[in-house]
């Protein structure tokens, strides 16, 4: 009885907007958030954004911290391990959520420790060829791959990252022999196309814009099952699904994460936040001027999408160290 | 392209754009001068300052953040011996010993005067060759960052240290350190023995300090009794300005090393470092009097500093022209490009023509504007220093810890800690620890390099880089030419003398 007299209190302070106890309301201190990538990516660039504008709405700054290492694995660790008190939140995406953790030893359990706060919107790789290939369309693409086994030189940003997923994925599926080339980051890997070192690679929209607009670049196929809509220049490349491999389906999403110790109010509280901020006009004009969209996906539901992509990915790193 | 360009200069007639690069980079001198905080860090903190400003304003903001902090690593590398970034190793061989001496303040204007000019002159040449620039750097693939980085190392080997055998152990120790952690290639981890703060390898900043730092604050607390507990350094000449003879000797060194420097500026991703080792090296061999490098020689500041800071123009060109960053600085401006809609690439010349100018020409400007600011500021730095050892030696161990701090996590405290203590021992052992860093900060590349090349090689390594890559091969025979002259030319010599006899 005694909590819900204090719940009426809370209310009734809230309505009538005096100021709170400090210790009653979360967030009362800054919030640390933990991004396991280097500075300059495309998530510290997101995060730079977000953060600014997102404490308006929590009324608590938003602080972020860079740490990279052991393929994204240290931060997301330190994250797993830091109090479940929604202080200490993780900026990160899909493949270091759910594949990452299954192919090194680490310390936490991914799908218990963590509860998706918010995605924020998804990235898909595109399979880019050199304008100098024969092949002009993916089936042909295919074709030339498996007439000459090993002799295309397929870039990728890093083991396990955005764009090795959907290669693998995409070897599984087809059969094709081809020679992975890793490289340190989509910079560099697509540096090694353009100097004709690779003959194809994988890449986002906004990074191969500028080579395809200057005929450098040839655009195949685009992972996953949904089209580039609304971009004027992609939105004709078939999608993996379209061209009847359903199983080259990854895509970088961009999610906020929270130890999963942390309060149901307090988590909701975030969500909501999070929530709120898809409406607000400058993070939509922020979105739009780094060549993103917003494709908003609830906590809750994402967190129900875990498990099942978690399974594929353990079948597709058999699939792959099997060889 | 000619209107482009005037168009260029027009956009710079505002005098507030030169107090947001004047802003940067005294931001930029300072967090580079504390050691433990990094520029990089600096940069991405300051980038949404930037979103709110105009292109115009906001990118050389950032840039001067940059240029700034280089320079402000190579204040305390001169000053206390820890080198601000990896940029600044080279710095801390002659910097330290012309501080005992007395000549801080001429060994800074030094690091000031060689840094600006050479970063002016490669900015200029990278404004007007940037297309060349541009096709030089798609024919340098990774064979050809292999062998050019194992040729440096070689270059750098035989003019290092007295002693080659302590070198090439201390190098190898430093190979070692950098394999720990994650493997590059397949992303799996290794020599870790289990440690979860070694899981992501050992970070460049506690390394630095644990190697640099604590040595040199322990050795003071060891020699305590004897001399430090009364002494503040000498200072009774530490005022004391560059003369412009001192300067007219090491115009041809700084020239030098801005040509080294803007050469390897166009290798992606090891710049830096590299430069500036091959920058002091390459001063070391041409200097008249190589006998007093090490121990206090402008000229061993002239040489490393110019050639860091000529990398700068080359780095910017595959962020320009093709939209690619090449390291952390260019991957954060390419940030604040995008944050401002606008997307470098193959079409920004002819799209936005006039502010691409606009922002080189800003860049070059911004080097003039840093030989004032920096002569002014340079006075605080180099009193700092007059401060008794025994204030200055804990300002600086704590400022260490939390430098790292700032940036890591408290297992990098450990990390440092158990690297200083076996750096401190190895010092007593008389071992030269710059070929253990630098050895660390090139493992990485040239495991990865390597294992791309045999990759792209299909199985035959040699083959590869020595016949179908004839850039590679150049640099790979060069360095094994060289070899050899270092071990057989002085009995050729010998014998040529003996026939002339």
């Amino acid at each position: 009885m005694k909590n819900i007299r204090y719940l009426w209190i809370l209310a009734l302070a809230a309505v009538i907007g005096a100021p709170l106890p400090a210790a009653a309301e979360y967030p009362d201190r800054p919030i640390t958030l933990i991004i396991p990538l280097g500075p300059g990516g495309s998530h510290d660039l997101h995060a730079r954004g977000i953060t600014g504008i997102i404490s308006d709405i929590l009324g608590q700054p938003m602080v972020v911290r860079l740490v990279p290492g052991a393929g994204g694995m240290k931060g997301t660790s330190e994250a797993a391990k830091a109090k479940a008190d929604g202080y200490t939140l993780l900026f990160t995406h899909n493949a270091f959520d759910q594949l990452k953790p299954q192919t090194v030893d680490v310390n936490f359990n991914t799908l218990q420790d963590f509860k998706t706060v918010a995605r924020i919107n998804f990235a898909a790789p595109i399979l880019v060829a050199r304008a100098d290939q024969p092949y002009k369309t993916f089936e042909e693409f295919v074709a030339y791959a498996k007439a000459n086994p090993g002799k295309v030189n397929m870039g990728h940003s890093g083991v396990w990252g955005p764009a090795h997923i959907p290669a693998s994925q995409l070897i599984k599926e087809t059969g094709i022999k081809v020679n992975l080339i890793p490289h340190k980051g989509g910079g560099p890997a697509l540096q090694a196309l353009l100097a004709g070192e690779d003959q194809v690679t994988w890449i986002f929209a906004t990074q191969t814009r500028p080579h395809y607009l200057d005929g450098k670049v040839r655009v195949l196929a685009v992972a996953g099952d949904t089209p580039l809509a609304n971009d004027k220049d992609f939105k004709d490349v078939p999608t993996m699904a379209a061209l009847g491999y359903s199983g080259v389906a990854f895509t970088m999403d961009r999610i906020f994460m929270a130890p999963a110790g942390m309060n149901d109010a307090d988590l909701k509280k975030l969500r909501d936040a999070f929530e709120e901020l898809m409406d607000h006009k400058s993070f939509q004009r922020f979105i739009t001027s780094i060549g993103e969209e917003v494709m908003f996906m609830r906590g809750e539901e994402y967190d129900k999408l875990r498990p099942g992509r978690y399974e594929s990915y353990t079948d597709l790193i058999k699939s792959v160290s099997g060889k | 392209m000619f209107e482009s360009f005037l168009q260029g200069f027009e956009l710079l007639l505002r005098w507030d754009i030169y107090f947001y690069i004047s802003m940067g980079l005294v931001v930029g001198m300072f967090v580079g001068a504390m050691p433990g905080l990094t520029t990089v860090l600096a940069m991405a903190v300051l980038l949404p300052v930037s979103f709110n400003l105009e292109p115009m304003l906001g990118i050389p903001f950032l840039i001067g953040v940059y240029k700034g902090g280089i320079y402000g690593g190579s204040i305390s590398a001169i000053l206390v011996g820890i080198p601000g970034t990896g940029a600044s190793i080279a710095t801390t061989f002659d910097g330290p010993a012309l501080t005992r001496q007395g000549k801080a303040r001429k060994a800074l204007e030094m690091a000031l005067f060689s840094s600006t000019i050479a970063d002016f002159l490669s900015d200029v040449a990278t404004l007007f060759l940037i297309g060349l620039i541009a096709m030089i750097i798609l024919k340098i693939g990774p064979p050809e960052i292999f062998s050019i980085i194992i040729f440096s190392l070689i270059l750098i080997a035989s003019v290092s240290s007295e002693s080659g055998i302590r070198g090439a152990i201390a190098a190898f120790l430093g190979l070692g350190l950098g394999f720990i952690g994650t493997d590059a290639v397949t992303g799996a981890s290794r020599m870790t023995f289990g440690i979860d703060a070694l899981s992501g390898g050992i970070p460049l900043i506690p390394l630095i300090i644990g190697v640099f730092a604590l040595p040199e604050i322990l050795e003071a607390v060891e020699s305590r009794a004897r001399t430090f507990i009364s002494e503040s350094v000498d200072m009774s000449s530490a005022g004391e300005r560059l003369r412009w003879y001192e300067f007219r000797r090491s115009i041809r060194t700084i020239l030098r090393s801005t040509a080294i420097g803007t050469g390897i500026g166009m290798v992606p991703g090891v710049g830096q470092v590299v430069a500036a080792f091959v920058g002091y090296s390459a001063a070391k061999r041409a200097s008249k009097t190589p006998e007093n490098f090490g121990k206090g020689e402008l000229d061993g500041i002239a040489g490393p500093e110019a050639a860091n800071n000529a990398v700068n123009g080359p780095t910017l060109v595959p962020l320009l022209t093709l939209g690619i960053p090449g390291d952390n600085v260019t991957a954060i401006l390419l940030g604040a490009f995008v944050a401002h809609g606008i997307r470098p690439g193959p079409q920004i010349f002819s799209e936005q023509g006039a502010l691409i100018y606009a922002l080189l020409l800003a860049i070059i400007i911004a080097n003039v504007l840093f030989i004032f600011l920096g002569y002014v500021l340079l006075k605080p730095f180099a009193k700092a220093i007059q401060l008794k050892k025994a204030y200055l030696i804990p300002v600086i161990l704590a400022l260490s810890f939390v430098g790292t701090l700032s940036t890591g996590t408290t297992s990098d405290l450990a990390v440092m800690v158990v690297i200083g203590l076996c750096a401190y021992i190895l010092r007593k052992l008389r071992f030269d620890l710059a070929p253990l860093v630098i050895a660390f900060v090139l493992a990485e590349p040239i495991e990865y390099t390597l294992s791309q090349s045999m990759l792209y090689a299909r199985g035959d390594i040699f083959e590869y880089l020595f016949v179908q890559r004839p850039i590679a091969s150049v640099f790979l025979t060069a360095g094994i030419l060289w070899i050899a002259w270092m071990i057989f030319g002085p009995w050729i010599r010998g014998r040529l003398r003996q026939q002339r006899a």
